[in-house]
Protein backbone atom coordinates (compact mmCIF):
# COMPACT_ATOMS: atom_id res chain seq x y z
CA UNK A 1 0.00 0.00 0.00
CA UNK A 2 1.42 3.36 -0.95
CA UNK A 3 2.14 5.88 1.77
CA UNK A 4 0.29 9.15 2.14
CA UNK A 5 2.47 12.19 2.03
CA UNK A 6 1.02 14.33 4.78
CA UNK A 7 1.71 18.04 4.84
CA UNK A 8 2.08 19.73 8.21
CA UNK A 9 -0.23 22.59 7.27
CA UNK A 10 -2.94 20.20 6.18
CA UNK A 11 -2.75 18.10 9.35
CA UNK A 12 -2.78 21.17 11.60
CA UNK A 13 -5.86 22.44 9.78
CA UNK A 14 -7.62 19.12 10.33
CA UNK A 15 -6.64 19.06 13.98
CA UNK A 16 -8.10 22.54 14.48
CA UNK A 17 -11.30 21.46 12.78
CA UNK A 18 -11.48 18.38 14.98
CA UNK A 19 -10.97 20.44 18.13
CA UNK A 20 -13.64 22.95 17.16
CA UNK A 21 -16.07 20.13 16.56
CA UNK A 22 -15.37 17.92 19.53
CA UNK A 23 -14.64 20.34 22.41
CA UNK A 24 -18.28 21.27 22.77
CA UNK A 25 -18.08 21.74 26.53
CA UNK A 26 -15.93 24.83 26.02
CA UNK A 27 -18.72 26.72 24.25
CA UNK A 28 -21.33 25.77 26.82
CA UNK A 29 -19.15 26.99 29.67
CA UNK A 30 -18.55 30.30 27.88
CA UNK A 31 -22.30 30.92 27.57
CA UNK A 32 -22.96 30.09 31.21
CA UNK A 33 -20.05 32.15 32.52
CA UNK A 34 -20.92 35.20 30.43
CA UNK A 35 -24.52 35.14 31.61
CA UNK A 36 -23.13 35.04 35.12
CA UNK A 37 -20.78 37.92 34.27
CA UNK A 38 -23.68 39.97 32.88
CA UNK A 39 -25.64 39.34 36.04
CA UNK A 40 -22.79 40.56 38.21
CA UNK A 41 -22.18 43.55 35.94
CA UNK A 42 -25.84 44.57 36.08
CA UNK A 43 -25.57 44.90 39.85
CA UNK A 44 -23.18 47.76 39.37
CA UNK A 45 -19.62 48.53 40.31
CA UNK A 46 -20.12 51.21 42.84
CA UNK A 47 -22.45 53.92 43.95
CA UNK A 48 -22.30 57.21 45.67
CA UNK A 49 -25.02 59.32 47.08
CA UNK A 50 -25.36 62.86 48.31
CA UNK A 51 -27.96 63.29 50.98
CA UNK A 52 -29.64 66.63 51.08
CA UNK A 53 -32.70 68.35 52.43
CA UNK A 54 -35.76 67.25 50.65
CA UNK A 55 -33.86 65.52 47.87
CA UNK A 56 -30.81 63.39 47.45
CA UNK A 57 -28.60 62.40 44.55
CA UNK A 58 -27.48 58.86 44.12
CA UNK A 59 -25.22 57.75 41.28
CA UNK A 60 -24.59 54.17 40.45
CA UNK A 61 -21.91 53.19 37.95
CA UNK A 62 -21.75 50.12 35.79
CA UNK A 63 -18.98 48.63 33.71
CA UNK A 64 -18.24 45.63 31.58
CA UNK A 65 -15.37 44.54 33.83
CA UNK A 66 -17.09 41.39 35.17
CA UNK A 67 -17.90 40.18 31.65
CA UNK A 68 -14.28 40.52 30.57
CA UNK A 69 -13.09 38.93 33.80
CA UNK A 70 -15.21 35.81 33.39
CA UNK A 71 -14.10 35.52 29.77
CA UNK A 72 -10.47 35.61 30.88
CA UNK A 73 -11.18 33.05 33.56
CA UNK A 74 -12.96 30.82 31.06
CA UNK A 75 -10.06 30.96 28.65
CA UNK A 76 -7.49 30.33 31.38
CA UNK A 77 -9.23 27.23 32.71
CA UNK A 78 -10.02 25.72 29.33
CA UNK A 79 -6.51 26.26 28.02
CA UNK A 80 -5.15 24.61 31.12
CA UNK A 81 -7.47 21.68 30.35
CA UNK A 82 -6.15 21.48 26.77
CA UNK A 83 -2.82 20.33 28.12
CA UNK A 84 -4.27 17.48 30.16
CA UNK A 85 -3.79 13.84 29.40
CA UNK A 86 -7.24 13.07 28.00
CA UNK A 87 -7.03 15.79 25.34
CA UNK A 88 -3.47 14.82 24.51
CA UNK A 89 -4.31 11.18 24.03
CA UNK A 90 -7.34 12.04 21.91
CA UNK A 91 -5.05 13.98 19.58
CA UNK A 92 -2.74 11.04 19.14
CA UNK A 93 -5.60 8.65 18.42
CA UNK A 94 -5.85 10.56 15.16
CA UNK A 95 -2.95 11.92 13.12
CA UNK A 96 -0.67 14.12 15.18
CA UNK A 97 2.91 14.86 16.04
CA UNK A 98 4.01 16.86 19.04
CA UNK A 99 4.81 19.82 16.82
CA UNK A 100 1.54 19.74 14.87
CA UNK A 101 -0.32 19.48 18.17
CA UNK A 102 1.46 22.53 19.55
CA UNK A 103 0.59 24.53 16.43
CA UNK A 104 -3.01 23.31 16.43
CA UNK A 105 -3.46 24.10 20.11
CA UNK A 106 -2.14 27.64 19.77
CA UNK A 107 -4.32 28.22 16.72
CA UNK A 108 -7.26 26.89 18.67
CA UNK A 109 -6.38 29.24 21.54
CA UNK A 110 -6.43 32.14 19.07
CA UNK A 111 -9.86 31.04 17.87
CA UNK A 112 -11.14 30.81 21.45
CA UNK A 113 -9.71 34.25 22.21
CA UNK A 114 -11.47 35.65 19.14
CA UNK A 115 -14.69 34.09 20.33
CA UNK A 116 -14.09 35.46 23.82
CA UNK A 117 -13.38 38.97 22.50
CA UNK A 118 -16.44 38.98 20.28
CA UNK A 119 -18.80 37.69 22.97
CA UNK A 120 -17.37 40.02 25.62
CA UNK A 121 -17.89 42.96 23.26
CA UNK A 122 -21.43 41.86 22.53
CA UNK A 123 -21.95 41.23 26.23
CA UNK A 124 -21.03 44.85 26.92
CA UNK A 125 -23.72 45.96 24.50
CA UNK A 126 -26.17 43.52 26.02
CA UNK A 127 -25.40 45.10 29.39
CA UNK A 128 -26.35 48.50 27.98
CA UNK A 129 -29.65 47.12 26.76
CA UNK A 130 -30.38 45.47 30.09
CA UNK A 131 -29.61 48.67 31.99
CA UNK A 132 -31.61 50.71 29.52
CA UNK A 133 -34.70 48.63 30.28
CA UNK A 134 -34.24 48.29 34.02
CA UNK A 135 -33.02 51.77 34.92
CA UNK A 136 -34.77 54.80 33.64
CA UNK A 137 -32.14 57.50 33.77
CA UNK A 138 -29.03 56.21 32.13
CA UNK A 139 -26.02 58.26 31.17
CA UNK A 140 -23.80 56.43 28.73
CA UNK A 141 -20.17 57.41 28.84
CA UNK A 142 -19.30 55.96 25.50
CA UNK A 143 -17.26 58.47 23.67
CA UNK A 144 -15.00 56.02 21.90
CA UNK A 145 -14.50 56.56 18.21
CA UNK A 146 -14.64 53.62 15.85
CA UNK A 147 -10.82 53.26 15.49
CA UNK A 148 -10.39 53.26 19.25
CA UNK A 149 -13.08 50.58 19.60
CA UNK A 150 -11.12 48.45 17.15
CA UNK A 151 -7.93 49.20 19.03
CA UNK A 152 -9.46 48.20 22.33
CA UNK A 153 -10.78 44.96 20.82
CA UNK A 154 -7.32 44.12 19.47
CA UNK A 155 -5.81 44.77 22.88
CA UNK A 156 -8.47 42.68 24.60
CA UNK A 157 -7.77 39.85 22.15
CA UNK A 158 -4.03 40.09 22.79
CA UNK A 159 -4.53 40.08 26.57
CA UNK A 160 -6.73 37.01 26.29
CA UNK A 161 -4.13 35.20 24.18
CA UNK A 162 -1.47 36.17 26.72
CA UNK A 163 -3.55 34.77 29.57
CA UNK A 164 -4.15 31.57 27.60
CA UNK A 165 -0.46 31.28 26.74
CA UNK A 166 0.39 31.56 30.44
CA UNK A 167 -2.13 28.81 31.21
CA UNK A 168 -0.85 26.62 28.39
CA UNK A 169 2.73 27.02 29.53
CA UNK A 170 1.90 26.26 33.16
CA UNK A 171 -0.14 23.26 32.01
CA UNK A 172 2.64 21.96 29.79
CA UNK A 173 5.17 22.21 32.59
CA UNK A 174 2.80 20.52 35.06
CA UNK A 175 2.35 17.64 32.63
CA UNK A 176 6.10 17.02 32.61
CA UNK A 177 7.25 18.00 36.09
CA UNK A 178 4.20 18.14 38.29
CA UNK A 179 5.77 19.81 41.30
CA UNK A 180 7.81 22.29 39.30
CA UNK A 181 4.66 23.55 37.58
CA UNK A 182 2.66 23.72 40.79
CA UNK A 183 5.61 25.39 42.52
CA UNK A 184 5.87 28.10 39.87
CA UNK A 185 2.13 28.80 40.07
CA UNK A 186 2.19 28.94 43.88
CA UNK A 187 5.16 31.29 43.79
CA UNK A 188 3.28 33.64 41.48
CA UNK A 189 0.18 33.59 43.69
CA UNK A 190 2.22 34.10 46.85
CA UNK A 191 4.22 36.91 45.30
CA UNK A 192 1.05 38.48 43.97
CA UNK A 193 -0.65 38.40 47.37
CA UNK A 194 2.34 39.84 49.17
CA UNK A 195 2.84 42.64 46.66
CA UNK A 196 -0.69 44.05 46.89
CA UNK A 197 -0.30 47.58 48.11
CA UNK A 198 3.29 47.98 47.00
CA UNK A 199 4.34 49.48 43.72
CA UNK A 200 7.82 48.25 43.24
CA UNK A 201 7.73 44.49 43.78
CA UNK A 202 8.82 42.57 40.73
CA UNK A 203 5.37 41.14 40.08
CA UNK A 204 3.82 44.58 40.09
CA UNK A 205 6.51 45.87 37.77
CA UNK A 206 5.65 42.96 35.49
CA UNK A 207 1.95 43.78 35.61
CA UNK A 208 2.55 47.47 34.98
CA UNK A 209 4.83 46.55 32.12
CA UNK A 210 1.84 45.04 30.34
CA UNK A 211 -1.01 47.12 31.75
CA UNK A 212 0.25 50.66 31.68
CA UNK A 213 1.46 51.45 28.23
CA UNK A 214 -0.04 54.44 26.48
CA UNK A 215 1.35 53.63 23.05
CA UNK A 216 -0.84 51.11 21.23
CA UNK A 217 1.90 49.73 18.99
CA UNK A 218 4.43 49.35 21.79
CA UNK A 219 1.81 47.55 23.87
CA UNK A 220 1.05 45.13 21.04
CA UNK A 221 4.77 44.56 20.54
CA UNK A 222 5.21 43.77 24.24
CA UNK A 223 2.27 41.35 24.22
CA UNK A 224 3.37 39.60 21.03
CA UNK A 225 6.89 39.06 22.34
CA UNK A 226 5.61 37.72 25.66
CA UNK A 227 3.24 35.33 23.85
CA UNK A 228 6.04 34.13 21.57
CA UNK A 229 8.28 33.50 24.55
CA UNK A 230 5.55 31.46 26.26
CA UNK A 231 4.94 29.53 23.04
CA UNK A 232 8.63 28.63 22.99
CA UNK A 233 8.73 27.61 26.65
CA UNK A 234 5.62 25.44 26.36
CA UNK A 235 7.04 23.81 23.24
CA UNK A 236 10.28 23.04 25.06
CA UNK A 237 8.24 21.50 27.86
CA UNK A 238 6.12 19.27 25.64
CA UNK A 239 8.56 18.48 22.82
CA UNK A 240 9.69 15.15 24.24
CA UNK A 241 6.45 14.14 25.85
CA UNK A 242 5.37 10.55 25.51
CA UNK A 243 1.72 9.59 25.12
CA UNK A 244 -0.16 6.55 26.30
CA UNK A 245 2.56 5.59 28.77
CA UNK B 1 8.60 -1.17 6.92
CA UNK B 2 9.96 -1.49 10.46
CA UNK B 3 13.58 -1.92 11.39
CA UNK B 4 15.01 -2.05 14.87
CA UNK B 5 18.52 -2.62 16.03
CA UNK B 6 19.35 -3.01 19.70
CA UNK B 7 16.15 -1.14 20.52
CA UNK B 8 15.74 -0.50 24.23
CA UNK B 9 13.09 1.22 26.28
CA UNK B 10 13.42 1.97 29.95
CA UNK B 11 10.63 3.12 32.27
CA UNK B 12 12.29 4.83 35.23
CA UNK B 13 14.21 1.90 36.66
CA UNK B 14 13.27 -1.20 34.71
CA UNK B 15 13.73 -2.10 31.08
CA UNK B 16 10.56 -2.93 29.17
CA UNK B 17 12.57 -3.77 26.08
CA UNK B 18 16.26 -4.36 25.77
CA UNK B 19 18.34 -4.86 22.65
CA UNK B 20 15.47 -5.90 20.44
CA UNK B 21 16.44 -6.63 16.84
CA UNK B 22 13.91 -7.24 14.14
CA UNK B 23 12.85 -6.31 10.64
CA UNK B 24 9.24 -6.41 9.57
CA UNK B 25 8.63 -6.42 5.86
CA UNK B 26 5.95 -4.48 4.07
CA UNK B 27 2.56 -6.12 3.50
CA UNK B 28 2.79 -8.97 5.97
CA UNK B 29 0.61 -9.94 8.90
CA UNK B 30 2.89 -10.39 11.85
CA UNK B 31 1.73 -11.70 15.18
CA UNK B 32 3.48 -10.09 18.10
CA UNK B 33 3.39 -12.79 20.72
CA UNK B 34 4.71 -12.89 24.22
CA UNK B 35 3.83 -13.66 27.80
CA UNK B 36 2.36 -10.99 30.04
CA UNK B 37 4.84 -8.18 30.58
CA UNK B 38 7.19 -9.36 27.87
CA UNK B 39 7.22 -5.98 26.14
CA UNK B 40 4.75 -6.45 23.27
CA UNK B 41 2.77 -3.30 23.93
CA UNK B 42 5.90 -1.25 24.54
CA UNK B 43 7.29 -2.40 21.21
CA UNK B 44 4.11 -1.47 19.37
CA UNK B 45 3.81 1.91 21.06
CA UNK B 46 7.39 2.68 20.08
CA UNK B 47 6.57 1.77 16.49
CA UNK B 48 3.46 3.99 16.55
CA UNK B 49 5.58 6.92 17.78
CA UNK B 50 3.82 7.17 21.15
CA UNK B 51 6.89 6.40 23.21
CA UNK B 52 10.46 7.59 22.88
CA UNK B 53 13.16 4.96 22.65
CA UNK B 54 15.86 4.93 25.28
CA UNK B 55 18.61 3.38 23.18
CA UNK B 56 19.22 1.71 19.88
CA UNK B 57 17.76 2.36 16.49
CA UNK B 58 14.18 2.31 15.27
CA UNK B 59 13.09 3.22 11.76
CA UNK B 60 9.51 3.05 10.60
CA UNK B 61 8.92 3.95 6.94
CA UNK B 62 12.56 5.08 6.99
CA UNK B 63 11.83 7.71 9.64
CA UNK B 64 11.99 8.10 13.38
CA UNK B 65 8.37 7.45 14.42
CA UNK B 66 8.53 9.66 17.52
CA UNK B 67 8.80 12.84 15.48
CA UNK B 68 7.51 11.79 12.10
CA UNK B 69 4.29 13.16 10.70
CA UNK B 70 4.51 10.66 7.87
CA UNK B 71 4.48 7.74 10.31
CA UNK B 72 1.54 9.19 12.22
CA UNK B 73 -0.43 9.83 9.03
CA UNK B 74 0.13 6.28 7.82
CA UNK B 75 -0.30 4.41 11.08
CA UNK B 76 -3.29 3.52 13.17
CA UNK B 77 -2.95 2.01 16.62
CA UNK B 78 -5.93 0.13 17.97
CA UNK B 79 -6.01 -1.14 21.53
CA UNK B 80 -8.53 -1.42 24.32
CA UNK B 81 -7.37 1.81 25.95
CA UNK B 82 -7.71 3.83 22.78
CA UNK B 83 -8.64 7.38 23.73
CA UNK B 84 -11.75 8.69 21.98
CA UNK B 85 -13.50 11.99 22.66
CA UNK B 86 -16.70 11.42 24.59
CA UNK B 87 -18.44 14.45 23.12
CA UNK B 88 -18.93 12.88 19.70
CA UNK B 89 -21.23 10.01 18.87
CA UNK B 90 -20.05 6.99 16.90
CA UNK B 91 -21.08 8.41 13.54
CA UNK B 92 -19.29 11.68 14.24
CA UNK B 93 -16.22 9.79 15.40
CA UNK B 94 -16.16 7.89 12.12
CA UNK B 95 -16.42 11.22 10.28
CA UNK B 96 -13.44 12.50 12.23
CA UNK B 97 -11.38 9.48 11.27
CA UNK B 98 -12.46 9.95 7.67
CA UNK B 99 -11.15 13.51 7.79
CA UNK B 100 -7.70 12.44 9.01
CA UNK B 101 -7.22 9.29 6.95
CA UNK B 102 -7.53 9.95 3.21
CA UNK B 103 -7.99 6.29 2.27
CA UNK B 104 -10.94 5.92 4.68
CA UNK B 105 -13.45 3.38 3.47
CA UNK B 106 -16.73 4.92 4.61
CA UNK B 107 -19.08 2.42 3.03
CA UNK B 108 -17.27 -0.50 4.68
CA UNK B 109 -17.40 1.28 8.04
CA UNK B 110 -21.14 1.86 7.73
CA UNK B 111 -21.87 -1.69 6.60
CA UNK B 112 -19.87 -3.10 9.51
CA UNK B 113 -21.66 -0.78 11.94
CA UNK B 114 -24.98 -2.19 10.74
CA UNK B 115 -23.74 -5.77 10.81
CA UNK B 116 -22.45 -5.52 14.38
CA UNK B 117 -25.55 -3.56 15.44
CA UNK B 118 -23.72 -0.46 16.57
CA UNK B 119 -26.04 2.54 16.40
CA UNK B 120 -24.42 5.63 14.86
CA UNK B 121 -26.10 7.84 17.45
CA UNK B 122 -24.78 6.18 20.57
CA UNK B 123 -21.71 7.28 22.49
CA UNK B 124 -18.55 5.37 23.04
CA UNK B 125 -18.73 5.64 26.83
CA UNK B 126 -22.11 3.86 26.76
CA UNK B 127 -20.86 0.84 24.85
CA UNK B 128 -20.04 -2.43 26.53
CA UNK B 129 -16.42 -3.57 26.54
CA UNK B 130 -16.92 -5.97 23.66
CA UNK B 131 -18.92 -3.48 21.60
CA UNK B 132 -16.26 -0.86 22.12
CA UNK B 133 -13.61 -3.28 20.92
CA UNK B 134 -15.75 -4.06 17.90
CA UNK B 135 -16.17 -0.37 17.11
CA UNK B 136 -12.43 0.17 17.34
CA UNK B 137 -11.78 -2.83 15.12
CA UNK B 138 -14.08 -1.27 12.52
CA UNK B 139 -11.97 1.89 12.65
CA UNK B 140 -8.89 -0.23 12.05
CA UNK B 141 -10.40 -1.83 8.95
CA UNK B 142 -11.86 1.32 7.46
CA UNK B 143 -8.78 3.52 7.98
CA UNK B 144 -6.82 1.37 5.52
CA UNK B 145 -3.56 2.55 6.96
CA UNK B 146 -0.37 1.17 5.42
CA UNK B 147 0.67 0.25 8.95
CA UNK B 148 -2.17 -1.05 11.10
CA UNK B 149 -1.40 -2.08 14.67
CA UNK B 150 -3.85 -4.09 16.74
CA UNK B 151 -2.88 -4.61 20.37
CA UNK B 152 -5.19 -7.20 21.91
CA UNK B 153 -8.06 -6.13 19.66
CA UNK B 154 -10.48 -8.82 20.74
CA UNK B 155 -10.62 -7.94 24.44
CA UNK B 156 -14.18 -8.41 25.62
CA UNK B 157 -15.55 -9.67 22.31
CA UNK B 158 -17.63 -12.82 22.45
CA UNK B 159 -16.42 -15.78 20.47
CA UNK B 160 -18.78 -15.24 17.53
CA UNK B 161 -17.64 -11.65 17.12
CA UNK B 162 -14.01 -12.72 17.53
CA UNK B 163 -14.42 -15.18 14.70
CA UNK B 164 -16.04 -12.51 12.55
CA UNK B 165 -13.24 -10.12 13.40
CA UNK B 166 -10.49 -12.49 12.28
CA UNK B 167 -12.36 -13.32 9.12
CA UNK B 168 -12.93 -9.66 8.35
CA UNK B 169 -9.28 -8.90 9.04
CA UNK B 170 -8.15 -11.51 6.56
CA UNK B 171 -10.65 -10.50 3.88
CA UNK B 172 -9.76 -6.85 4.24
CA UNK B 173 -6.05 -7.65 4.17
CA UNK B 174 -6.44 -9.59 0.94
CA UNK B 175 -8.43 -6.78 -0.65
CA UNK B 176 -6.07 -4.04 0.55
CA UNK B 177 -2.69 -5.53 1.49
CA UNK B 178 -0.92 -3.59 4.21
CA UNK B 179 1.45 -4.20 7.06
CA UNK B 180 -0.41 -5.48 10.10
CA UNK B 181 0.95 -6.05 13.57
CA UNK B 182 -1.41 -8.09 15.69
CA UNK B 183 -0.83 -9.03 19.29
CA UNK B 184 -2.96 -11.49 21.12
CA UNK B 185 -2.83 -13.85 24.04
CA UNK B 186 -4.68 -16.38 21.98
CA UNK B 187 -2.12 -17.56 19.47
CA UNK B 188 -4.27 -20.61 18.76
CA UNK B 189 -6.99 -18.30 17.44
CA UNK B 190 -4.78 -16.31 15.13
CA UNK B 191 -2.13 -18.77 14.02
CA UNK B 192 -4.01 -19.57 10.82
CA UNK B 193 -4.15 -15.89 10.02
CA UNK B 194 -0.54 -14.99 10.56
CA UNK B 195 2.29 -15.20 8.13
CA UNK B 196 5.01 -14.47 10.63
CA UNK B 197 5.36 -14.43 14.36
CA UNK B 198 7.59 -12.19 16.38
CA UNK B 199 7.97 -13.71 19.79
CA UNK B 200 9.08 -11.21 22.40
CA UNK B 201 10.39 -12.86 25.50
CA UNK B 202 12.29 -11.34 28.40
CA UNK B 203 12.24 -7.90 26.73
CA UNK B 204 13.93 -9.20 23.59
CA UNK B 205 13.01 -10.52 20.18
CA UNK B 206 13.18 -14.17 20.97
CA UNK B 207 12.15 -15.58 17.62
CA UNK B 208 11.05 -14.07 14.38
CA UNK B 209 9.95 -16.65 11.85
CA UNK B 210 7.02 -17.88 9.84
CA UNK B 211 4.27 -19.78 11.61
CA UNK B 212 5.15 -23.04 9.88
CA UNK B 213 8.78 -22.72 10.92
CA UNK B 214 7.65 -22.16 14.48
CA UNK B 215 5.57 -25.33 14.39
CA UNK B 216 8.43 -27.33 12.92
CA UNK B 217 10.92 -26.08 15.41
CA UNK B 218 9.31 -27.84 18.34
CA UNK B 219 8.25 -31.50 18.44
CA UNK B 220 7.10 -33.93 21.04
CA UNK B 221 8.92 -37.25 21.07
CA UNK B 222 7.83 -40.36 22.87
CA UNK B 223 9.48 -43.72 23.29
CA UNK B 224 12.05 -45.74 25.14
CA UNK B 225 13.94 -43.72 27.75
CA UNK B 226 17.37 -44.39 26.29
CA UNK B 227 16.35 -43.52 22.76
CA UNK B 228 14.63 -40.35 23.85
CA UNK B 229 17.59 -39.32 26.00
CA UNK B 230 19.85 -39.85 23.02
CA UNK B 231 17.64 -37.68 20.84
CA UNK B 232 17.21 -35.00 23.48
CA UNK B 233 20.98 -34.74 23.93
CA UNK B 234 21.33 -33.66 20.29
CA UNK B 235 18.71 -30.93 20.57
CA UNK B 236 17.30 -28.61 23.17
CA UNK B 237 15.17 -30.05 25.95
CA UNK B 238 12.08 -28.02 26.81
CA UNK B 239 10.09 -30.50 28.87
CA UNK B 240 10.67 -34.02 30.04
CA UNK B 241 8.19 -36.37 31.59
CA UNK B 242 8.48 -40.04 32.49
CA UNK B 243 5.03 -41.43 31.82
CA UNK B 244 5.64 -44.99 33.01
CA UNK B 245 9.01 -46.33 34.10
CA UNK B 246 11.12 -46.78 30.98
CA UNK B 247 8.88 -44.71 28.68
CA UNK B 248 9.48 -41.00 28.36
CA UNK B 249 7.84 -38.12 26.59
CA UNK B 250 9.88 -35.02 25.87
CA UNK B 251 9.26 -31.70 24.19
CA UNK B 252 12.28 -30.80 22.13
CA UNK B 253 13.45 -27.75 20.28
CA UNK B 254 15.08 -29.11 17.17
CA UNK B 255 18.20 -27.35 15.98
CA UNK B 256 18.18 -28.61 12.42
CA UNK B 257 15.87 -30.52 10.20
CA UNK B 258 15.11 -33.96 11.62
CA UNK B 259 14.55 -36.88 9.31
CA UNK B 260 12.05 -38.83 11.33
CA UNK B 261 12.78 -42.05 9.46
CA UNK B 262 16.19 -42.10 11.11
CA UNK B 263 14.57 -42.69 14.49
CA UNK B 264 12.19 -45.59 14.00
CA UNK B 265 11.96 -46.29 17.74
CA UNK B 266 10.55 -42.82 18.51
CA UNK B 267 7.05 -41.46 18.00
CA UNK B 268 6.94 -37.85 16.86
CA UNK B 269 3.98 -35.59 17.42
CA UNK B 270 3.59 -32.14 15.94
CA UNK B 271 2.60 -29.29 18.20
CA UNK B 272 0.39 -26.35 17.41
CA UNK B 273 2.07 -22.99 17.16
CA UNK B 274 0.54 -22.04 20.48
CA UNK B 275 1.92 -25.10 22.27
CA UNK B 276 5.31 -24.53 20.68
CA UNK B 277 5.24 -20.96 21.91
CA UNK B 278 4.29 -21.93 25.44
CA UNK B 279 7.05 -24.50 25.72
CA UNK B 280 9.62 -22.16 24.19
CA UNK B 281 8.88 -19.36 26.60
CA UNK B 282 8.28 -21.43 29.70
CA UNK B 283 10.82 -20.19 32.18
CA UNK B 284 10.32 -22.84 34.82
CA UNK B 285 10.73 -26.48 34.11
CA UNK B 286 7.68 -28.37 35.22
CA UNK B 287 5.46 -25.30 35.05
CA UNK B 288 2.93 -24.33 37.67
CA UNK B 289 2.61 -27.91 38.96
CA UNK B 290 6.17 -27.81 40.16
CA UNK B 291 5.49 -24.69 42.21
CA UNK B 292 2.67 -26.42 44.08
CA UNK B 293 4.69 -29.57 44.59
CA UNK B 294 7.52 -27.55 46.07
CA UNK B 295 5.28 -25.55 48.36
CA UNK B 296 3.74 -28.72 49.77
CA UNK B 297 7.14 -30.08 50.69
CA UNK B 298 7.91 -27.15 52.92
Amino acid sequence: MSLNEASLFDVVKKQIRFKMKSYTGIYHSLIILQILGLFVASMGEGSMSEPGFGRSISVQSFGSGPVVAVTALWLFINTLLLTTRAYREDDFTFVSTRWSRQLANFSFIAILATLGTATAFMGTNALKVILFWTIGELIMLNNLSFPSIVESLVVLFAYLVLIAAVAYTIGSIVQRRKWLGIGISLLFILFGTVSIGYDTTSINVLIYFFMIEPNFLVLILKLVSAISLLFLVSWMASDNQEVRV
Amino acid sequence: MIECKKLSKRYRSHFALSNLDCTIRENTITGVIGRNGAGKTTFMKLVAGYLKKTNGELRVMEENPFTSLKVSANTIFIDDQMSLPTSLNLGELLDSFAMFYPKWNGSLANELMVYFQLPQKSYVQNLSKGMRSTFQAIIGFAARCPLTIYDEPTTGMDSAVRKDFYRALLKDYLAFPRTILLSSHHLEEIENLLEEVLIIHNQQAFLHMSVSELKESVVAVKGDKLAVDHFVAMHGKLAYHEMVPGTVMAIVKVHNHVRRDDFPELTFTNLTANEAFIYLTDSQEGGIDRVFERSQLV
